[in-house]
């Protein structure tokens, strides 16, 4: 049988089939010379270093032979390609609507690999190292996956020598200070203090395409109109806590309800530990069962102990009491093993229940940090054409596309985290124990499980708000490698790693499980692991609090240097392209009301057969009898949650305004949070939109998973507006009419031409857009209002197309 | 739900217990039942007595396989469905095991097309509808095509010059009837060139036939030559599209087969796409079922067992093929013919497949089912054959094979990538699958449309389509998210992005409630919007009226 190695029909075997006219020879979208050289965009601190013009850039995988001229820059902060060209479609693409940088655009720290291409053999131009010659072809691999190719044949040969000098010299600092983030001027003090996506805030519809932040950073007042349906953003505090403050580990202790917890100082000026925070959470005992309590005293002995001074801490509490707990284990040639018993002891003793807490060795149940890396290096061999030219050779290879993304075992590393997560998060939930989790660094594994762990049990760790906080608080703050694993600087001595990435992507996997339980889309996690490589942030730039702090005090003339934080995205983008990272479903869960509530009760009860199906039966003890039991443990568990009050800004949320169908919308309180995956094979999928989303050919044109999310956005925000006209036929004065704006990127009453462009959305939205020539002629626009003849409950028994007419163009 | 069984008595004879007491049955994801299990002459059935408990009601014909297993005094009873459910049995008695076991073997191996269930079958329902045997005859699908260039011709209206066409045919207007019958003597199983779909938007054809009778001595058929050339009045290029490699086509000369030459048929160029075998589907199939049900089958090893079934590269074949055909009408302009050998497999895969990435029609409730009607049952696709046993017998049978679930899988590999672009639901083509192979309608009994006349199948059993177009039927198959759009549809058959059609194929590994959900949730959304729109219809009377008395009392004024 023919093991076909994979052709795209598009351009199919048949010569004589294909009437395409290839696109011209490499000048087609050239205009004439022109004396003066497209500028590149400049953003605050930022300087060119290098120019060189009469650049070509080709088309991803266009074989070398189509693309556009321009002139190509290398600043301090990024590599940068300005054309005078427009290009042929209508650009949606994320990465244009940056404000830091566009689609041509790429951050130094950014930068995977570079590569010089000449006939047929492709060349690694290792790290400062300069070349003597020019050189025809460059290629430049980012980190995401993004591939961009230049050639300069037309360039003079001194320019040419002296960019791609520029860029080996500048693309791969070997200092932390050399990094942008560093020489990056905020325009405004605002930017600071992240904000968050707040659906409910004035919108700015400014037209304007340009990089003037200030300009930008005026139309995001905080003003907060009083909106018209309630909504959980309203009690949510408006930044992410950064967890540098006594006072944002306090209000986590109370929303979690958590007991016996206190803010230790111990590790002020990082006394006891470097990458532990200056403040974190410890259980303190409990003084009135007459037990042993924790000083900070002890912890500065302790800690001696400890495999780098990581003394256990706290993360997380769950309403039933049990606490989720990281730590290092002891270091080898402690003498005092007893240390770690007592503390377990502690745990023990801030129990509400006086349960022994479970202790998890991580090493022992996840991959290590070298595994991750070298699983990724194959993921990214199948996704980004390695050593072959052009994407006719790189289907060749994926004549076995499934095995060979099974061979890389990413995605066995990614059932490996969710089943180690799954099971803590069952046995916090049901067996109602403390769990510890311990590995040796205390910084990768354990960062990945304990927010996983939350994700599956703290409904408020889905919103938007509530991840921020849970990645700043597990993440950043509990000292990930970030620079290190990111390898911003080099070298990176091997310990390069994406962990991070791992995390994400188990997130993707909990996502596709539960549509509805996500504030934010897998945009938002795409967006966030981009935003890991673009070197602004100090978020990702440390490798722990103290570096952190230390880097920060040699600023100028004794300054203390700011540094913007990720989650002020509107740094990055205007608040109507952050409504991107909203997902409708969990919208029309939480604020459309009472109806949904029924299913989403069902969505949760589904732990019982991921109990009994796939899970590493290492990890899931007992799991076969677990089922008959599940019955009355539901019981059990709705009980004890009644008892236990919900977490504050969660239980009460009343609409303002009595809805004549007396829709209120307070949760019921046996709701049940905890989410619990299916790991089994076909569950756990490869993040196609994430890994595969720079390669045209993949492209769904028209379809795709962002088709879909586009028609619910529609739906949801219909609902919405109907719910508003409801309410203003009600309200006393009906005369006043007042829109509400669009929470979603897709509104239901959106001008067809559209204000985004993006009528047809591919299954690369919005990351890319695809080559829309290829439905071309009959490009004709999808229907208006989504759904709305469905909804109108009228269309689809007696499909009338005549009277479809009236809606196209 | 089912009528009376008045036919017991035929039957007896096969039944050698009739009633088993003490019966346990264990269902996929469903508490174990016990009950009574009663054979009837087309049903297996467990009844426990007890309300709220689901029972078991198993046609026979749905019996792929059984096996059975004897512990101590009691039996085990493994039946394999053929839509891959598997139940167990605990019968307590190993006679009545024996007895049960042969009883079923007999029973779902009757041959005897008119001892079928759909010929007892009376439904209770006595709800007026329409008569899906009348809604998708030629005539009807004739009235949708361009008149000046096409006619009707019923030069086979007692299927004599093809045995498997149906009794009227599309064909140029200028052929007559009797150039047909010539050309149909030059055609294998008489299968002449006829047109499949037309092209409004370009005035292109796709037309579809069996290999001409050539063999090693290059023989020639003018007048099938001329049909083929009158499809070309305006469009003078054609491509002919031969599902089988140009190897398998020049070997076909040999047995009398053969391709239509160069020389013979200057305006068209031959483009081979080699599509597999009906056994080799077969045995994809089973592989492609094994790797699903295998519940001890290493996680790691997950991919690699699904890879080396071939299903996908199948399906990523048939897609690719029927995304060629497409292509040439729509972007190049040129008429289609596509044949294999025979022309009911393959050939109807890529002809079926063109329609629904080309015409939106195909892809409405009306316009798959006229599809499926047109391109599959009347056309002669073998359903009786093909779908005699299903994936846990591999290659017992050699005329057995999946090839109408492989085209549906791709229908659903296109359903996933345009999730707005269908009026109807996944649940529809899961739905069509299980009917293709065990029913109690007769739209997908026999080989073709001469067999279904000859037993009278539209007088004496009920069309399928009756019973989907009722409106409380139509409505559980319907798509949430259809969105009606007039374009083509360009899949991307990257191997990336195929995808294993689990609603299907592990449909009884995995709990489905989850996946339900979401339409569940949506189903809502539209339940709620409709309240809100009358809601909103009310108040703005309310409203009206209000106003109106204000205005009378001269509170406001105008």
């Amino acid at each position: 049988m023919s093991k076909g190695r994979f052709k795209s029909y598009v351009n199919c075997g048949e010569p004589s089939i294909s009437k395409h006219a290839p696109r011209n020879n490499l000048q087609q979208r050239q205009e004439p010379h022109r004396t003066s050289h497209p500028e590149p965009r400049l953003i605050e601190g930022e300087l060119v270093i290098g120019q060189a013009h009469n650049v070509l850039k080709f088309d991803a995988f266009s074989g070398l032979n189509s693309g556009i001229s321009g002139s190509l820059y290398c600043t301090n902060f990024k590599i940068s390609f300005s054309t005078a060209t427009k290009p042929s479609h209508d650009l949606v693409e994320l990465d244009h609507k940056n404000l830091l940088y566009k689609e041509n655009d790429i951050p130094l720290t950014s930068v995977e690999a570079v590569y010089q291409v000449s006939s047929n053999r492709r060349r690694l131009l290792s790290p400062n190292s300069t070349v003597s010659n020019g050189i025809k072809v460059l290629e430049i691999r980012c980190k995401n996956f993004k591939v961009h190719t230049f050639s300069f044949k037309f360039t003079l040969k001194k320019e040419n020598k002296t960019i791609v000098n520029t860029i080996l010299h500048h693309a791969f600092p070997k200092k932390l200070e050399l990094l942008f983030a560093f020489s990056f001027q905020l325009p405004n003090s605002q930017a600071l203090t992240p904000t968050v996506t707040n659906p409910e805030k004035n919108h700015s519809k400014s037209n304007g395409r340009s990089i003037n932040l200030t300009k930008f950073f005026r139309t995001t007042s905080p003003t907060v109109p009083p909106s018209p349906t309630p909504s959980l953003s309203e009690e949510r505090p408006s930044r992410t806590p950064q967890y540098r403050k006594v006072s944002d580990w306090e209000a986590e202790i109370k929303r979690t309800n958590g007991l016996n917890l206190r803010v230790t100082l111990a590790n002020q000026a990082f006394k006891i530990c470097d990458s532990l925070p200056e403040y974190f959470v410890i259980p303190m005992g409990s003084k009135a069962k007459g037990r042993d309590s924790l000083l900070d005293g002890d912890l500065h002995t302790a800690a001696t102990h400890f495999e780098g001074g990581r003394v256990p801490f706290w993360s997380w509490s769950h309403s039933n009491g049990s606490m989720l707990i990281r730590m290092s284990p002891l270091r080898v040639d402690s003498p005092h093993l007893d240390q770690e018993t007592r503390m377990l002891k502690i745990i023990q003793a801030c129990h509400p229940y006086d349960k022994y807490p479970l202790t998890l060795d991580l090493n022992a149940t996840c991959p290590s940090v070298k595994d991750i890396q070298s699983s990724f290096q194959k993921i990214r061999e199948l996704c980004v054409p390695g050593s072959k030219k052009t994407l006719k050779e790189f289907w060749n290879t994926d004549a076995r596309w499934l095995s060979s993304v099974e061979a890389t075992k990413w995605l066995q590393y990614i059932r490996a985290c969710l089943s180690t997560a799954a099971y803590v998060a069952t046995t916090i939930a049901h067996e109602q124990k403390s769990v510890v989790l311990k590995e040796f660094t205390g910084r990768d594994f354990s960062c990945v499980v304990s927010s996983l762990v939350q994700l599956m049990l703290d409904p408020y760790a889905r919103t938007q708000m509530g991840f921020q906080s849970l990645v700043q608080r597990e993440w950043v703050i509990a000292g990930h490698p970030f620079l290190t694993r990111c390898g911003h600087i080099i070298p990176s001595d091997g310990q390069e790693s994406p962990i991070f990435l791992l995390f994400l992507d188990c997130v993707f996997q909990l996502m596709e499980q539960f549509p509805d339980v996500f504030e934010f889309t897998d945009t938002y996690l795409i967006t966030l692991w981009d935003s890991t490589h673009i070197g602004v942030f100090g978020t990702f730039i440390f490798n722990n609090e103290k570096q952190r702090v230390q880097t920060c005090m040699r600023g100028e003339d004794g300054k203390t240097i700011k540094l913007p934080t990720v989650w002020a995205w509107t740094l990055q983008y205007k608040m109507e392209d952050l409504a991107l990272f909203n997902n409708p479903l969990y919208v029309a869960k939480h604020d459309v009301g009472e109806n949904f509530l029924a299913t989403s009760l069902n969505n949760s009860i589904g732990f019982e057969d991921s109990m009994q199906l796939g899970c590493n039966p290492g990890v899931y003890r007992n799991s076969m009898h677990l089922s008959e039991q599940t019955a009355s443990m539901f019981e059990d568990y709705a009980k004890m949650k009644r008892t236990f009050s919900l977490q504050p800004g969660r239980n009460k949320r009343t609409g303002n305004g009595a809805h004549s169908s007396g829709a209120t919308f307070e949760l019921p309180e046996t709701e049940i949070d905890l989410i619990v995956p299916r790991i089994s094979g076909p569950y756990i999928k490869l993040w196609m939109r994430s890994y595969l989303r720079w390669i045209p050919s993949i492209h769904i044109v028209g379809g795709g998973a962002p088709t879909q999310y586009q028609q619910q956005c529609k739906v949801v925000d219909e609902i919405q507006q109907l719910r508003d006209q409801v309410d203003q036929l009600q309200a006393v004065s009906p005369s006043r009419v007042v829109k509400r704006r669009s929470q979603f990127f897709f509104a239901c009453d959106a001008d067809r031409d559209g204000m985004h462009g993006a009528d047809v959305v591919s299954s690369a939205f919005p990351f890319t857009t695809s080559d829309l020539s290829f439905i071309g002629g009959d490009r004709r626009s999808f229907i208006g209002t989504p759904l709305a003849l469905f909804l109108r409950g009228q269309s689809l028994l007696d499909t009338d197309t005549s009277a479809l007419e009236d809606l196209e163009d | 739900m089912i009528s009376k069984e008045f036919h017991a008595m035929e039957f007896v004879e096969f039944i050698k217990t009739p009633k088993v007491d003490n019966v346990v049955l264990h269902k996929p994801y469903q508490p174990r039942v016990e009950g009574t299990l009663c054979l009837t002459g087309h049903h297996l059935i467990l009844s426990s007595r007890k309300t709220n408990t689901e029972e078991l009601w198993l046609l026979h014909s749905n019996i792929d396989a059984i096996e059975k297993k004897l512990i101590g005094s009691m039996g085990q009873l493994t039946i394999k469905c053929k839509n891959f459910k598997v139940i167990q049995l605990d019968i307590p008695n190993v006679d009545d095991c024996l007895n049960v076991v042969s009883s079923i073997e007999s029973l779902s191996n009757i041959e005897t097309v008119s001892m079928m269930y759909p010929f007892f079958y009376r439904p209770m329902s006595t709800e007026k509808t329409e008569d899906g045997w009348e809604a998708y005859i030629p005539e009807v699908e004739f009235n949708k095509i361009d008149k000046d260039v096409w006619r009707l011709s019923t030069v086979n209206k007692s299927y004599q010059v093809c045995k498997s066409y149906p009794h009227a045919v599309i064909v140029p207007k200028n052929i007559t009837d009797e150039m047909l019958k010539l050309s149909a003597a030059f055609r294998s199983g008489g299968r002449f060139p006829v047109l499949s779909y037309y092209h409004k938007s370009n005035k292109t054809s796709l037309m579809r036939s069996s290999q001409p009778l050539t063999g090693q001595s290059d023989k020639r058929c003018k007048d099938d030559e001329k049909l083929l050339n009158a499809c070309l009045d305006t469009n003078h290029r054609g491509y002919i599209i031969d599902t089988r490699s140009s190897n398998a086509a020049l070997a076909a000369r040999t047995k009398g087969g053969g391709f239509e030459s160069e020389s013979n048929y200057s305006q068209w160029r031959r483009i081979n796409k080699a599509l597999e075998k009906v056994t080799n589907l077969q045995e994809s199939l089973s592989k492609l079922i094994e790797a699903c049900r295998d519940r001890g089958c290493s996680m790691d090893k997950w991919l690699t067992r699904l890879d080396s079934s071939n299903w996908l590269d199948h399906v990523k074949e048939v897609l690719t093929t029927a995304c060629l055909t497409a292509q040439c009408i729509d972007r190049e302009g040129a008429c289609v013919l596509v044949h294999g050998s025979e022309g009911v497999d393959s050939t109807l895969q890529v002809t079926s497949l063109a329609q629904v990435i080309l015409d939106p029609d195909c892809r409405t409730m009306r316009g798959f089912q006229a599809l499926i009607e047109r391109e599959w049952i009347q056309s002669g696709h073998p359903f009786t054959r093909r779908c005699y046993k299903s994936a846990f017998n591999p290659g017992k049978f050699k005329f057995v094979g999946p090839v109408f679930l492989l085209f549906l899988d791709c229908v659903h590999q296109i359903h996933e990538q345009f999730p707005c672009s269908f009026e109807f639901s996944e649940k529809f083509l899961i739905f069509l699958f299980e009917q293709a192979y065990a029913s109690q309608y007769g739209t997908f009994m026999c080989n073709n449309d001469a067999e279904r006349k000859k037993l009278h199948l539209s007088f004496k059993t009920m069309s399928l389509w009756s019973y989907v177009n009722r409106p409380n039927v139509l409505e559980t198959f319907l798509n949430p998210l259809y969105q009606p759009n007039n374009v083509v549809l360009w899949p991307s058959v990257a191997p990336q992005s195929l995808t294993l059609w689990s609603g299907l194929f592990q449909r009884w590994e995995f709990d489905p409630r989850p996946f339900d959900d979401a339409l569940n949730e949506i189903a809502a959304i539209k339940e709620q919007d409709k309240n809100m729109k009358l809601h909103v219809q009310r108040l703005r009377r309310e409203l009206a009226e209000l106003q109106k008395e204000a205005l009378q009392k001269g509170l406001i004024s105008e």
